[in-house]
């Protein structure tokens, strides 16, 4: 049983690192970035890059991991850059933006599948033990992944409630004019906050490389996952977002053991049709996004 | 000289000069094999080594001299288009391919692919010698042919060896779908044959990573050895690594897979008692044929692209190509015929080593069947178990 | 020149190309497929432009597409319905379907609504694959009857392009009456429009109904045409796909749209065993056509014909 806790939390902390960096993304650009996904695919390419192709020859893993890692989290955090300088002459709309973002998603995994081949590339796992502690076991890797993912949401959240900058962009995202008005330097804030948000993705990346195999199309299937929560919790609400993904974490992982993971992924678009058919904007969604 | 043997001597002349003349204007043709790949998309790696295999397969026929069928000689041309694993899209290659592009010959790639097919390539009386195929569903076009043993078939080394080990119960694990199920099917009906049985069966469907959930389930049943399925290299990877992240200590069964990439997956450590149901692949012994077409695969792509299921595309190319020769006409059902009667008792050595055509029971007809080898991995090594044809052969 | 003559000669033209287009193409019934595939793909672009112009972005049209062919194998194979009555049904019940979930939605800001059919569309997909023994799972369903009167290739290009001009002259029609106006001037700006008192509700409604219907329609002519069917239509890139149609060809447009499907699936068609590579150019593709030439390919005449006016007059 506590196995399957350990499941539950263990889903919910890479849905909350993804989740987390798309509502800084959506709160910084007012847009939703559907390569988040890719971008995630790209952070766990770089960490693979460093570390099962030796680019950088390190022969301590440890050491190797830890530049991967922030490598991934540097390149991606200059691409979403990149992607928000790309996206600011859009204004015009929604649509191009969306659209630009879904020639990127094309872009990226193309440009993987081509420049890296279409065999499955793995990055070695740092710890191969396993822990078996109160009547479960996980492996070392799992753990590591959890204690990174909880520590890197508690510094966020420390930024957020605390540090000036963390308060400027949780203005930037609230009300944009306000914020300007406020004194706040919106386009140094919001670059920020992508470069921030989409840094996220990559150590959602970087940390899950080594736990799974990793191959372009590893991100369509968080990013959908990342959706729901964000629909499920409230577009552009951070406290939604985790709670929600939290949720669909532990619902899924609990029927996907009992009942299969097909079912599960059914149960859980269930759950997020009945959330929708009562309310709408979501959990903590608020009330700007429905027209009176 | 008299004149008896000056006109014999002329005669042979002549003959020799006419011979010599007709030889040199046989004509020589182009036979076009159609293929039909996923290129793009989850299941690339599957297309593209086959397509690079089917063109080594014609290539080296071609410059073997060509088939020669009666008094022209043809020479294999490939057409390849991508069709990216949706069926759409492969009604429209497929389509190409026979209506525009005029193919005598067809292969198409993937299982779930060939129904949105099928009624087409009876129309057009096309043979298809399919990769990975489901004969349940592929033997309802008259000329679909199978690239790859089907379940049962296919199973029976690992029976023996499990067998031998003393196996009494098993849980068996694939993708969920209608190949997945009678492959399930298939297994769990030889393993009852040789005294195993299945206290589990889950499926899983296709592109999951994540095995958790499933395998609590199934292996608290704690059964005697895990059979991982037919999903693959990443499937049968993550599903034997995290099963022993679980705890679990028996032996695993994977299936046609690069045992190179195996070892990356998993780890060396986790991979221990590990047995795989293969083909000889690089690294392994083997000799002739196999040896010679994996030598020319990686010293051209390299060993890590390597992967089992993609050697089929050359042996079809030879099967075709006997067929051809048998029959001395291109008509898809006289070729259909003489490949059939390639049987056990009549094998041939192709890429896979000794094969032929199944015919009935076990041997599903218009399937190439060969025994598969299985391989344990011990001590940080693969260490070949024993297989091939006419009998099991256990090695200690 | 007139622009009312330029626009309606070449209208003329197009049309009577691709009326006698299979007496053009009769050594070669693949490029009939091929345009058949291109009329399928254009009515959901069209779709999807049309619910642009109520400020909605779907990504379930493909979704609803799926659905209607799958109703239309049901129907026929299932409940033994004629195969015509079954493509009238084909166009209903994703309409209805849609219908349904529109009753908490519909009044969604853009964003929210698209990110909403999203996970509808996901979850439809899903469903496909679960549940195997109704809806045949990964295999899908095969044997689908065809529609009866119709037999040869080009029977059904024929029918193929009646559709799809009936749709056209519908969604044309539509453009161009009041309700037209209503919806251009939200297009054009959504806030205003709303305070001028308009309802943005019902013009939803009455787009998404049309559009779902001509999807719906297109997936059971979809079916019959090729009698089998797999959800692995439905991968979400295929939803890209079409939006990737859209933006290059042109939004707002119906020969944009069309243009743009075109352009894409001879692409396809031309990379043949380059398949690999198509990922890469499409979406390069679709990056140079968003930032730099956001009007499509339908914007690119007139890019071409105001270049030279501005050469042209004196300064």
């Amino acid at each position: 049983m506590m196995g399957i806790l350990m499941d539950g939390l263990f889903n919910s902390i890479t849905l909350i690192l993804l989740s987390v960096g798309m509502v800084l993304v959506i709160g910084m650009l007012r847009i939703v970035n559907f390569a988040h996904g890719a971008l995630y695919m790209v952070g766990s390419y770089v960490v693979w890059l460093v570390v099962g192709q030796r680019l950088i020859p390190l022969d301590n893993v440890y050491l190797g991991y830890s530049i991967g890692f922030i490598l991934a989290v540097a390149c991606v955090a200059g691409m979403g850059a990149v992607i928000e300088r790309l996206l600011r002459p859009l204004k015009g709309g929604f649509l191009e933006s969306f659209i630009l973002t879904l020639g990127l998603i094309l872009f990226l995994e193309g440009a993987m599948l081509v420049g890296f081949g279409i065999d499955e590339k793995t990055v070695p796992s740092l710890f191969a033990k396993t822990v078996t502690a109160i009547g479960f076991s996980l492996p070392q890797q799992r753990l590591f992944v959890l204690v990174v993912g909880i520590a890197i949401g508690g510094g966020l959240w420390v930024f957020l409630t605390k540090a000036r900058i963390g308060i400027a962009m949780r203005a930037v995202a609230q009300e944009l004019e306000g914020a300007a008005l406020q004194g706040i330097n919106i386009r140094y804030v919001g670059m920020l906050g992508m470069a921030i948000g989409c840094g996220l993705a990559a150590a959602a990346g970087a940390l899950i490389a080594p736990v799974y195999t990793v191959n372009p199309y590893i991100g369509t299937g968080p990013v959908t996952k990342c959706f729901i929560v964000m629909v499920l919790g409230g577009i552009g609400s951070l406290p939604g977002a985790v709670l929600a993904s939290f949720l669909v974490g532990f619902v899924e992982a609990i029927s996907a053991t009992f009942l299969g993971s097909g079912t599960a992924k059914l149960i859980v678009y269930f759950l997020l049709l009945v959330v929708m058919l009562i309310r709408p904007m979501g959990l903590y969604g608020g009330q700007e996004w429905v027209h009176r | 000289m008299r004149p008896k043997s000056t006109i014999v001597f002329a005669v042979m002349v002549a003959f020799y000069v006419l011979a010599f003349a007709s030889l040199a204007s046989s004509q020589e043709k182009i036979l076009k094999f159609g293929s039909a790949m996923p290129l793009s998309g989850a299941a690339s790696s599957w297309g593209i080594n086959f397509d690079r295999f089917i063109r080594k397969g014609c290539e080296d026929v071609n410059e073997a001299g060509g088939i020669q069928v009666g008094s022209v000689r043809y020479k294999w041309q490939v057409i390849t288009y991508d069709h990216g694993y949706v069926p759409g899209r492969a009604l429209d290659v497929v389509t190409r391919l026979i209506e525009g592009d005029k193919v005598d010959f067809i292969s198409v790639y993937g299982g779930g692919v060939q129904s949105t097919l099928l009624e087409l390539l009876g129309k057009h009386k096309m043979l298809n010698f399919a990769g990975g195929i489901n004969m349940n569903v592929g033997s309802k076009a008259p000329l679909n042919f199978s690239s790859w043993p089907q379940a049962n078939y296919a199973f029976w080394p690992a029976s023996q060896v499990l067998a031998h080990l003393g196996i009494k119960t098993g849980v068996f694990v694939m993708a969920d779908d209608e190949y997945g199920h009678a492959h399930v099917a298939g297994r769990v009906e030889q393993s009852k044959a040789v005294g195993i049985n299945s206290v589990g069966e889950d499926f899983y469907p296709r592109g999951t990573t994540e095995f958790y959930p499933l395998l609590r389930r199934l292996l608290a049943k704690n059964p005697d050895f895990f059979d991982v399925g037919t999903g693959g290299i990443r499937d049968n990877g993550l599903l034997i690594k995290q099963a022993r992240e679980i705890g679990f200590k028996g032996p695993m069964l994977a299936y046609a897979v690069s045992p190179m990439k195996l070892e990356e997956i998993v780890g060396k450590e986790l991979l221990e008692n590990t047995y795989m149901l293969s083909p000889p692949f690089p690294g392994a012994p083997m000799k002739g044929k196999v040896k010679a077409i994996l030598d020319w695969f990686v010293s051209k792509y390299g060993a890590k692209e390597y992967d089992a299921g993609g050697v089929g595309g050359h042996a079809v190319i030879e099967f075709l190509t006997k067929g051809i020769k048998d029959a001395q006409s291109i008509d898809p059902f006289k070729v259909a015929d003489a490949m059939g009667k390639i049987s056990k008792e009549k094998q041939m050595e192709t890429s896979y080593g000794m094969s032929y055509i199944g015919n009935a029971g076990f041997d599903l007809p218009r399937v190439i069947t060969f025994w598969l080898n299985v391989y344990q991995y011990k001590d940080g090594t693969w260490h070949e178990l024993g297989g091939g044809w006419p009998s099991y052969e256990w090695k200690k | 020149m007139e622009r009312f003559g330029y626009k309606e000669i070449s209208f003329s033209a197009v049309v009577a190309f691709f009326l006698i287009f299979p007496v053009i193409a009769a050594k070669e019934p693949y490029l009939l497929h091929i345009l058949i595939i291109v009329a399928v793909y254009t009515t959901l672009v069209w779709g999807l432009d049309l619910l642009l112009d109520c400020a909605l972005i779907s990504c379930s049209q493909i979704a609803f597409w799926g659905m209607g062919s799958y109703t239309f194998a049901l129907l026929t194979l299932k409940c033994g319905w004629n195969p015509w009555l079954a493509l009238i049904g084909a166009g209903v019940v994703p309409t209805i379907m849609s219908a349904l979930l529109s009753y908490s939605s519909v009044n969604l800001k853009t964003m929210y609504w698209c990110l909403f059919s999203l996970v509808f569309a996901v979850a439809f997909h899903e469903m496909l694959f679960v549940w195997r023994t109704f809806l045949g799972g990964a295999e899908g369903i095969r044997g689908i009857p065809k529609l009866p009167l119709v037999t040869s290739r080009t029977e059904w290009y024929y029918l193929a392009f009646f559709l799809l001009f009936l749709i056209g002259a519908v969604i044309h029609q539509l453009r161009g009456s009041r309700i037209g106006l209503i919806l251009r001037g939200v297009r054009i700006n959504e806030e205003l429009a709303r305070s001028a008192g308009i309802s943005i509700i019902r013009c939803r409604l009455v787009c998404l109904v049309l559009a779902n219907f001509f999807a719906g329609i297109m997936g059971g002519f979809f079916a019959a045409y090729t009698g089998a069917l797999s959800p692995f239509n439905l991968e979400l890139d295929a939803m890209f796909f079409l939006y990737v149609y859209l933006i290059v060809g042109g939004k707002g447009s119906l020969a944009g749209c069309l243009a743009g499907t075109a352009l894409f699936i001879f692409i396809r068609e031309l990379l043949g065993p380059l398949g690999i590579y198509m990922p890469v150019i499409y979406g390069t593709i679709v990056i140079i056509f968003v930032t730099l030439i956001p009007g499509g390919l339908v914007s690119l005449p007139q890019r071409f014909l105001s270049h030279f006016e501005r050469v042209k007059a004196p300064t």
